[in-house]
């Protein structure tokens, strides 16, 4: 049976490329709800914004799942950041 | 399409969609709503866990708008948390003291 979950929020980041808006979204996917009947999220990516929508049961639900998911996207910003378009160079 | 992050919130009691953007400020990757604690600190913690500086790039500056719209969004959703227990509390306790005149009346 389907659940309602009433409350939403969208985030949308656009990144420098639609490459890195890509490898956000595969990066954030395979995370999975432990609690789908409380909690949806769907990652997707157009050119080069990620979108992330969040419905759930409550705020408290949403504000925990948007608080961890942007943590996450601010930590692969910071690898794309340091490492990304660096191939070739050697890290010591 | 804009060039910043952006969130868009809706619930049931709210007619129009609320848009948080990270704004004209100086934007830091240092969250407020995202240190250890104050208690933590005032005894002393120190957070291990403190973000680095953004760097002066692109990447830098959304990493940083993007830790100003999360401050904005836990602030906005944890004020409306609060609101809501504070309306159940008083329920609560409108309908207790409904039941203490009651008792009163006889």
């Amino acid at each position: 049976m389907a659940t309602s979950l009433p409350y939403t929020l969208n985030l949308s980041i656009p990144f420098e490329s639609a490459r890195q808006a890509e490898i956000a979204c595969k990066t954030l996917s395979p995370d999975p709800i432990l609690k789908v009947n409380e909690l949806n999220v769907k990652y997707s990516h157009d050119s080069n914004t990620l979108t992330c929508a969040f419905s759930g049961v409550s705020d408290r639900v949403i504000r925990v799942a948007v608080s961890n998911v942007i943590d996450n996207i601010k930590t692969i910003i910071e690898c794309m950041d340091e490492f990304d378009g660096k191939e070739d160079e050697l890290f010591q | 399409m804009s060039s910043v992050p952006t969130a868009t919130y809706g619930a049931p009691d709210v007619s129009e969609p609320i848009v948080f953007e990270p704004g004209q400020q100086i934007h830091t990757t240092n969250g407020r709503t995202t240190q250890i604690s104050d208690i933590v600190l005032k005894a002393g913690g120190e957070d291990r866990d403190k973000p680095t500086e953004a760097k002066d790039t692109a990447l830098g500056q959304l990493r940083a708008q993007l830790t100003t719209v999360q401050d904005k969004v836990n602030e906005f959703l944890t004020e409306r948390m609060k609101k809501e227990k504070e309306d159940k509390t008083d329920v609560e306790r409108r309908i207790l003291d409904d039941g203490v005149d009651e008792d009163d009346s006889d």
